[in-house]
């Protein structure tokens, strides 16, 4: 219940819709209600053959078809009004969600695996939106339809309505009874139907290798095993579940025969204090026995769709919950850049150290090149720098102030960064481009493509600067890079970074990169990480990690002198067959 | 269409006891009201003014108890469909998915590529629960809430003929309503999904691009259109809200108008005295046991449209059949002296395109010889590849080998002789172990360390307390990139083969650790030739033969010298690559 809470903010700004919508449902469900009450009496006067009261029943009918009109529309705009706030809701959790996401720190995006961020967004929402919200809607008319024909009963013949009252809980306590027995299964069940739908995926999605591997008949033999204890499980959730409506329908029954009977037999002995009961009143009883426990039904079916709901809420709830990125930054950053300074900086993910005591200071101008295995802590050195993560200790400083200082607008737009995945949003050519700088003319945004040597691709494509592209359009890789190029090369910021920019280039494609890169580097600071040592050649300093630590550093034939790490890594490039052994 | 159904074959005993008990219940249900009216009209006597007078309270017992029998017999029966649709559901269910689980992994690339694994994911999971829904509904509703509107019909045709005239308009113009309504929003309902789907992409593209989206500070622009994209939905949803909104109002107002016309057409024939006062109120409650009845009508056509849409598409699936035609052949005579592969003019185009991906292509490795294949993205080195393993068949020309072409040898036998580390490395969950030995069952843990050994994996194996049973999560992801590509070496190292392919299979490791494997593999002593495809020329630069493709063509076969000397494309790559040192 505590997972509610994050609604009541939501439902807040409904208040208005809220109020006016329990206005409606209470109105139409009195109207629709008292409409048995009028069919009762107008069933009274028909007492037997030429003893039909017609000018009274006329007058009944009319009255009905009154009330009948009314409790329709007012049904209509109770749902209306109800499904609108619903979708406002939905709106305004999906929005907040979105933009918790969008301001959420990057070390709480890659630890996270998207497809499941983006199923809280999309499918759990949904399921708040359908079992909860819609849900409530049935729960609330159910609830006021439940207490308002207990009144009329109570009202028309109160011993009568005791046998109603008693014998309807038993419908709830088979409901709850059912629901409690089946709850395990159903939980079992859907843990099963994980696990199968991994498989499948993983089986599916790396086919090459199952084929490759003769793994095909094993793969099917496991999937079959999965898909037993499935059957097993799902057997009984369903069967255990599917009892819930013959039971409670047989609840039904019971209270429809005793208030039949109870009913005949109290009309036979007159008692002072038993109110009088008519043939009509006995009716419009009928009536209402059966509408009194409709809405039990309804709820208790509704239980495992709010069940759902409520663990969905949950999973929205973690998002809501998570920490914006902290932005103490009040500092502004002066202009240019002429010092950019890691004191002693320190780093690490998961207790694992990345970055150990990293000492550095660059000038303005200069091109740094961080070169070193995999995972020795290149990138991590971008992340800080960008602020994406933040150092455990020591600081990173820009003019000799502390980048944690420097509001983190003013700092990442101060760089321009090339990654090795290369991002491009659905839209066009010319809106991807223009992305670094949204009020970029067309003659801005030819002449930043021209530059980087993307134009004459793009002056080929159908529509040129107005072909829609997404991700995985028909741009090769190396085109889509040149267009991330060409966003930097608009907006020209005072440093770039270059980050495995084209590691997934071929060789003969990456010398036309380079031309672009080229442009964008020329007399402005750079970061270049690299596993093609060629490409960093004609760096100012090199620096060559290992394990977290710079363990050299200088220029390209300095370093070459040294006879150390580098010059190992360097030639492993060219030589294929007699490394000298280790 | 017969595919899927036929299926349902093992579950003939529970599709036709299913329903028939559910009717008993409906029958019994339907009884109910007519009891109660005799109650009423027999049970009671009443004067000349309405007025109850007395009545006779054992015949009044005697009726609650036969109402309260036909209740237990009723649910009895309702427990008993549950319980085989509940069997019957679960278990077409489970047939069906293991069937086309294993239809689908018979299929080749060629049909596999058009379904694409997007659709098949849906097709094995949404579409089969889909399926198995309509099975277990059409057991438990589809003779039952029918029934009850014809039932009712008939007891009103039953207690009187005039009034029953009602029914008769009623029903149509009520299943018209709903009718009417769900297309209107069954319309829309795509729109509103396709929204959903704009609204998942949104989210999913700006979870990729974080970083970038962050270094040009635009977080505020992706707000804005990502709002924009939901409202859409809101909008899109609402107008589906105006039209489903009516579907209760209007079903209760034309039932109780029914009910108007009943009393009043019903008064008269009481006047008459065709129609007793019980009947009257027998007949009310038909009406309302239509309107319930009709609403699951109106929910079960939404099932049945649904599974419609999805026994199509599974049809789809089991009308595919694989046109990489396994070979019986199961003892063929290899002639080892011949070469381990020849590639004879092959060309090939993929099924969903227009131009050839390979042309003409020529080209034999050696028994024991290492053969480099070089070329940029989509030169064509990956569908040569695929088509050695007989991933999809050659549109033109022929593969042989030891000799033989490559379709007269049972495709098992073909894979066998081959192992190959692709350029995306994958691993399976698991662990390390099971990994390792999905192919050769028989490896023992000496053969796994030493394959683990000449993949340079083992020193991050060995950290692990477990060694070679640590778990491996899906997809591999609680390892590197590097030490997944390490491990699927060592998977390739260790089954027995005579062709072991590097499809560009060491990009994810740094220069030096690519070394290294590379010489680890030559140092492998049996008989094994290799297959490297790279675009680093250093990595392939030493093979015995090194092809050079570009644009699905051959452009150079040759050692790297012969090949420095007559192939400009290779000089090319050479050069791009190692461009400050021959300076």
């Amino acid at each position: 219940m505590k997972t509610l809470k994050v609604l009541k903010k939501y439902l807040k700004p409904c208040y208005l819709s809220l109020i006016f919508s329990f206005i409606m449902v209470f109105i139409s469900v009195a109207l629709t209600l008292y409409i048995p009450i009028l069919i009762g009496k107008a069933i009274d006067q028909m007492i037997g053959k030429n003893n039909v009261l017609f000018d009274k029943i006329g007058t009944y009918l009319i009255i009905i078809a009154i009330l009948l009109v009314l409790a329709s529309l007012f049904n209509y705009f109770y749902e209306l009004i109800f499904s609108k706030m619903t979708q406002k809701i939905v709106l305004n959790l999906r929005n907040d969600v979105f933009k918790k996401l969008q301001n959420a720190s990057i070390s709480y995006i890659d630890s996270h695996p998207h497809g499941d961020l983006v199923s809280r967004e999309v499918s759990d929402i949904e399921q708040v939106s359908t079992g909860l919200l819609e849900g409530f809607k049935q729960f609330y008319k159910g609830l006021i339809t439940i207490l308002i024909t207990l009144g009329l009963m109570l009202y028309v013949h109160y011993l009568l309505a005791l046998v109603v009252v008693i014998i309807t809980p038993l419908s709830l306590f088979i409901a709850a009874f059912i629901s409690k027995k089946t709850h395990h299964y159903f939980k079992k069940q859907a843990k099963i139907k994980g696990e199968i739908s991994s498989y499948v995926l993983e089986i599916i999605e790396n086919q090459k290798e199952v084929k490759g591997l003769c793994y095909e008949d094993d793969a099917i033999k496991t999937f079959k095993e999965y898909n037993h204890n499935l059957y097993e499980v799902g057997k009984n959730a369903q069967f255990a579940s599917s009892t819930t409506n013959p039971c409670t329908r047989f609840v039904n029954n019971l209270v429809y025969a005793a208030v039949g009977i109870v009913g005949a037999i109290l009309m036979i002995h007159k008692k002072s204090f038993i109110p009088i009961l008519t043939i009509g009143g006995l009716s419009s009883f009928l009536t209402y026995a059966n509408q009194y426990t409709k809405p039990f039904n309804e709820i208790s079916g509704v239980v495992t769709e709010l069940q759902s709901a409520l663990s969905s809420l949950k999973r929205i709830e973690e998002i809501l919950n998570i920490d914006s990125e902290i932005d103490n930054g009040n500092q502004n950053l002066s202009h240019p850049i002429d010092k950019i300074c890691f004191d002693k900086v320190y780093f690490s993910y998961n207790d694992k150290p990345l970055i150990e005591n990293f000492n550095l200071v660059v000038r303005k101008g200069k091109k740094i090149a961080i070169v070193g295995p995999t995972g020795c802590g290149k990138t991590t050195m971008i992340n800080l720098l960008m602020r994406f993560y933040d150092v455990k200790s020591g600081g990173i400083y820009l003019n000799d102030i502390n980048i944690n200082d420097i509001k983190k607008d003013d700092l990442r737009k101060s760089f321009g960064m090339v990654l090795q995945d290369t991002w491009l949003f659905k839209g066009t050519i010319f809106e991807n481009v223009a992305y670094s700088k949204p009020n970029a003319t067309k003659e801005e945004v030819i002449e930043a493509c021209k530059k980087v040597h993307a134009h004459s691709f793009i002056k080929r494509l159908p529509q040129g600067y107005d072909t829609v592209i997404s991700q995985n359009s028909g741009l090769s890789q190396g085109e889509k890079q040149l267009l991330t190029i060409a966003r930097i090369m608009l907006l020209l910021p005072e440093i770039i970074i270059l980050d495995e920019a084209t590691s997934n280039i071929d060789t003969r494609t990456e010398i036309k990169i380079n031309k672009a890169f080229d442009e964008i580097l020329n007399g402005r600071t750079s970061f270049v990480i690299a596993h093609r040592l060629s490409t960093i050649r004609s760096a100012d300093l090199i620096l060559v990690m290992n394990n977290g630590n710079i363990i050299e550093t200088g220029t390209h034939e300095s370093l070459l002198n040294q006879d150390g790490f580098y010059k190992k890594l360097y030639y492993s490039q060219f030589e294929t067959g007699n490394l000298t052994s280790d | 269409m017969k595919k899927c159904l036929k299926y349902l074959k093992p579950f003939k005993k529970q599709l036709i006891l299913g329903p028939i008990f559910k009717l008993i219940e409906a029958i019994f249900e339907l009884i109910v009201p007519m009891i109660m009216a005799l109650v009423i009209d027999k049970g009671l006597i009443s004067d000349a003014n309405g007025n109850i007078v007395g009545g006779n309270e054992k015949y009044i017992l005697t009726m609650g108890a036969i109402i309260l029998g036909l209740g237990i017999l009723g649910l009895a029966s309702s427990l008993t469909c549950q319980f085989f649709a509940s069997r019957a559901s679960q278990g077409y269910g489970t047939l069906l998915r293991n069937e086309l689980f294993t239809h689908i992994n018979n299929l080749s690339f060629q049909e596999l590529d058009k379904v694409g694994s997007a659709n098949l994911i849906t097709i094995m999971t949404t579409d089969i629960d889909q399926l198995q829904t309509a099975v277990a509904m059409f057991i438990r509703l589809v003779i039952r809430a029918p029934f009850l509107v014809i039932g009712s019909l008939v007891m009103a045709f039953i207690i009187n003929v005039k009034v029953a005239i009602i029914f008769v308009i009623m029903i149509p113009i009520i299943g018209l309503i709903l009718w009417l309504i769900m297309k209107k929003s069954a319309k829309r309902y795509p729109v509103v999904q396709k929204e959903l789907d704009e609204i998942s992409k949104v989210t999913s593209e700006n979870l990729t691009g974080a970083r970038v989206i962050k270094s040009f500070v635009k977080q505020e622009t992706e707000i804005n259109r990502f709002n924009k994209e939901s409202k859409f939905y809101h909008d899109e949803s609402i107008k589906i809200a105006k039209i489903t909104s009516w579907l209760n109002p209007l079903t209760f107002a034309c039932i109780n108008l029914a009910i108007l016309a009943v009393l009043y057409f019903g008064g008269i024939q009481v006047k008459v005295g065709s129609l007793t006062q019980g009947n009257v109120i027998a007949l009310v409650n038909y009406l309302n046991q239509i309107l319930l009845a009709l609403i699951v009508v109106s929910n079960l056509v939404v099932i049945f449209t649904k599974a419609k849409a999805s026994l199509d598409r599974c049809n789809n699936l089991f009308s595919l059949e694989t046109s990489i035609v396994d070979s019986n052949n199961k003892l063929v005579e290899f002639d080892s002296n011949k070469p381990l592969f020849e590639f004879k003019n092959v060309s090939f185009k993929y099924p969903n395109s227009d131009n050839e991906a390979i042309s003409n292509i020529s080209f034999t490795i050696d028994n024991n010889s290492t053969v480099g294949l070089i070329g940029g993205t989509g030169a064509g080195k990956s569908t040569i590849i695929q088509l050695l393993e007989r991933f999809y068949d050659v549109s033109k020309g022929e593969i042989l080998f030891h000799g033989i072409n490559i379709k007269n040898i049972s495709i098992n036998e073909l894979r066998n002789h081959i192992s190959q580390v692709f350029q995306k490395s994958t691993l399976f969950k698991g662990t390390i172990r099971s990994n390792l030995t999905m192919k050769n069952k028989e490896a023992t843990d000496k053969d796994i360390y030493n394959a683990l050994d000449l993949a340079c994996a083992s020193d991050f194996v060995n950290k692990y307390d477990d060694k070679i049973d640590h778990l491996v999560e899906e997809d591999g992801k609680n390892f590197s990139g590097g030490q997944r590509q390490r491990l699927c070496i060592a998977r390739a190292i260790l089954s027995p083969c005579e062709l072991l392919i590097l499809d560009d299979s060491t990009s994810a490791l740094d220069y030096l650790t690519d070394l290294k494997v590379r010489q680890n593999i030559k140092k492998l002593k049996r008989p094994l030739s290799v297959l490297i495809s790279s675009q680093r020329a250093s990595t392939i630069k030493d093979a015995n033969s090194i092809i050079v493709v570009d644009s699905g063509t051959i452009v150079g076969i040759g050692t790297h010298t012969e090949l420095l000397n007559n192939c400009p494309i290779y000089q090319e790559i050479y050069n791009s690559q190692t461009k400050e040192e021959n300076k």
